[in-house]
């Protein structure tokens, strides 16, 4: 190439716009060529950067820099993290193919622990646990051998059981302030993780195969669930829980599911009442039909608890159908806790707020009625950055709350990620109406 | 060397260089770190801002910009900062415009993208230039950018600000290529040619 056409990308390049085939050419001159002006592309670089002088000098907002040095921290410890970590995806590996037994092994862990269940016990059972993750190991290659572990709804109990219990607990611990956040506790919350990973899976695994079947299932599983827990406060109305148990009737065992898992905190053991629910269930058809006082009943239960699981049961008891859920709705519905509220790398959106903005149509209605405001909307971001549910957590109405989900609805963002891969994830966006 | 200008003050508070604060920030020394976020930050925001002209992406971009450095520290050349800073915080503010002004597809932003497309790739034989030394000639390189035609300050910005490449300036202002071409080798080539008489002045 000559000199002069070479100076000439040089400059493009230093300037800003280079097209990318030229930025390719350049590239490949700078390794082949043996005269390629190295003096002269320093100089238009330097130059580059002294035209950037010419600007007005504005200063950023101060709290910047604590953001960037939060965001530092942020960095150093996933790098940490990563190495404890970096033990245990070997591990994985290493046992893909025996997953579903290195679950249900995994399940019966708590389970055991349940049976001696103390809500004052929650940080020392999260030791424990840890510390029999060895034993476990060693026990996941006998069972290599007893592969053909039958699949019953026992099992998947468990399953079922683990997929929130470690999560409140980890999310425990944190609160609680203890100072075991040590090698212990980050052997234990990945040991949670890699156990949701993997009963997911195995859900899926699931539902692909038979959702007839697994309805039936379903049913039988939560009466275990019940029968299991065995744990209801004395003082409690029965009420409260026999509605509970009639949510059971139209496969819809979420709201039930985290009742269990508060329940499971309290002491008090009572199997009278269990069969008491069952009696009842066996009654169903007289029942009058269930669906407006459960909605109604299942949040007040969860106010009253001031467990972190609050932002999970806000949206999964709002966002099931006010309708009968026919069962496909109920696959989506029970996927949903698979949304993180939080992880290392956010979801942004595509272009910024500011995109966003750029989308929404104001309201003619708002805009006669001179309304303003922010509202603020519930996004769920899948793996692949897009919006697969949006709604409002606080509105200013006359229409600003639908352009506001509309305009989030067309919106791509880049998804979050945790541990560099990409996640389900819920984001609250506030969207600025202004006049 | 210190003279009274505000910006250059701060400058000499710090006796240690930028090549001394980056290798101790390389040791993982917040307060080195800080110390650099405290010399560029303005110069870096005001860049960003120009070209992007949004408050938010702007504050957005330069903790971006910051991140990269901390976490690609080890890719930073000791004796020029300011260049790579600058250039980096350039090409990471056009690249959002991009991605921003245009709907088609674009490269994923992934660890080869930005080690190859917002990294600036910095000639091998380059000229250090200090901070200090920038702020001192801050006024001559504007009366340089005054002396320009405006039809060639204009093609220059929106190389240089905005973000364009040949063919779309040459598609919006309605010209041939060549004469796109013609305009910013000449006012490049005049800028050049006045720095280097700069810096022979400077010492």
């Amino acid at each position: 190439m000559d000199k002069s056409k070479l100076l000439y990308l040089i400059t493009l390049e230093a300037m800003g716009c280079i097209s990318k085939k030229d930025s390719s050419e350049l590239l490949k001159s700078m390794q082949s060529e043996k005269k390629f002006p190295w003096k002269e592309m320093g100089e238009y670089q330097n130059l580059a950067a002294l035209l950037s002088m010419v600007v007005n000098q504005e200063s950023p907002a101060k709290n910047l820099k604590d953001l960037i040095l939060k965001e530092i921290e942020k960095i150093e410890k996933s790098k940490l993290e990563l190495e404890i970590k970096s033990d245990f995806s070997l591990e994985q590996k290493s046992n893909v193919a025996t997953s579903k037994e290195i679950q249900t092994e995994i399940n019966n862990i708590p389970d055991d622990k349940l049976e001696q269940d103390d809500s004052k016990k929650n940080e020392l059972k999260i030791v424990d646990h840890s510390s029999e993750f060895e034993e476990v190991k060693a026990k996941l290659f006998k069972i290599k051998d007893h592969q053909k572990k039958t699949s019953e709804p026992g099992y998947q109990l468990s399953e079922e059981d683990i997929e929130v219990i470690p999560f409140v607990k980890s999310e425990k611990q944190k609160k609680s302030g203890n100072k075991l956040l040590s090698k212990r506790t980050a052997i234990a919350a990945s040991l949670a993780f890699m156990v949701i990973v993997l009963s997911i899976l195995y859900f899926l695994y699931f539902f692909n195969d038979d959702i007839e079947e697994q309805k039936k299932i379903a049913t039988k599983e939560t009466e275990m669930l019940i029968s299991k827990s065995r744990i209801v406060p004395k003082e409690q109305e029965p009420v409260l829980i026999l509605r509970n148990t009639e949510q059971l009737e139209p496969q819809n065992d979420q709201p039930d599911k985290l009742k269990l898992q508060e329940e499971r905190n309290k002491p008090e053991v009572q199997p009278e009442l269990i069969e008491q629910i069952k009696e009842n269930k066996s009654q169903k058809p007289d029942l009058p039909p269930p669906e407006a006082p459960d909605f109604i009943e299942a949040p007040l239960v969860i106010e009253g608890t001031e467990d972190n699981s609050e932002v999970n049961v806000d949206h999964l008891t709002t966002s099931i159908p006010k309708e009968q859920l026919p069962p496909k709705e109920e696959i989506v519905v029970n996927k949903e806790p698979a949304y993180f509220v939080a992880v290392e790398e956010m979801p942004e959106p595509i272009g910024g707020i500011s995109g966003i903005l750029k989308k929404i149509v104001y309201p003619e209605l708002a805009k006669r009625a001179g309304i303003e405001g922010k509202v603020l909307v519930l996004a769920y971001v899948d793996e692949s950055g897009n919006v697969t549910k949006a709604e409002v957590i606080k509105g200013i109405g006359l229409g600003c709350d639908e352009a506001a989900i509309n305009a989030i609805l067309q919106t791509k963002f880049k998804p979050g990620l945790q541990r560099g891969k990409p996640v389900k994830v819920q984001v609250t966006i506030p969207v600025t109406f202004r006049l | 060397m210190q003279k009274s200008n505000g910006a250059d003050s701060f400058v000499s508070i710090n006796p240690l260089t930028d090549g001394e604060l980056l290798s101790n920030a390389a040791d993982r020394d917040k307060l080195a770190f800080e110390q650099l976020y405290a010399r560029y930050s303005t110069i870096l925001y005001s860049l960003i801002i120009r070209i992007v002209s949004d408050k938010e992406t702007s504050e957005k971009i330069l903790v971006e910009v910051f991140l990269i450095l901390w976490r690609r520290i080890e890719d930073f050349e000791r004796e020029n900062l300011f260049t790579s800073l600058i250039l980096l915080a350039r090409n990471k503010a056009l690249d959002f415009l991009k991605r921003r002004r245009e709907n088609t597809k674009q490269p994923e932003y992934d660890e080869d993208y930005e080690r190859f497309k917002i990294l600036p790739n910095l000639s091998k034989e380059i000229k250090p230039v200090k901070l200090a030394e920038a702020l001192k000639v801050k006024y001559e390189i504007g009366e340089m950018v005054k002396g320009l035609t405006d039809a060639q300050r204009y093609v220059l910005s929106l190389f240089y600000f905005e973000g364009l490449n040949e063919t779309e300036i040459s598609q919006k202002l309605k010209i041939p290529l060549l004469t796109v071409r013609s305009k910013l080798q000449v006012a490049t080539d005049i800028l050049l040619d006045k720095t280097r008489m700069l810096v022979a002045k400077n010492g």
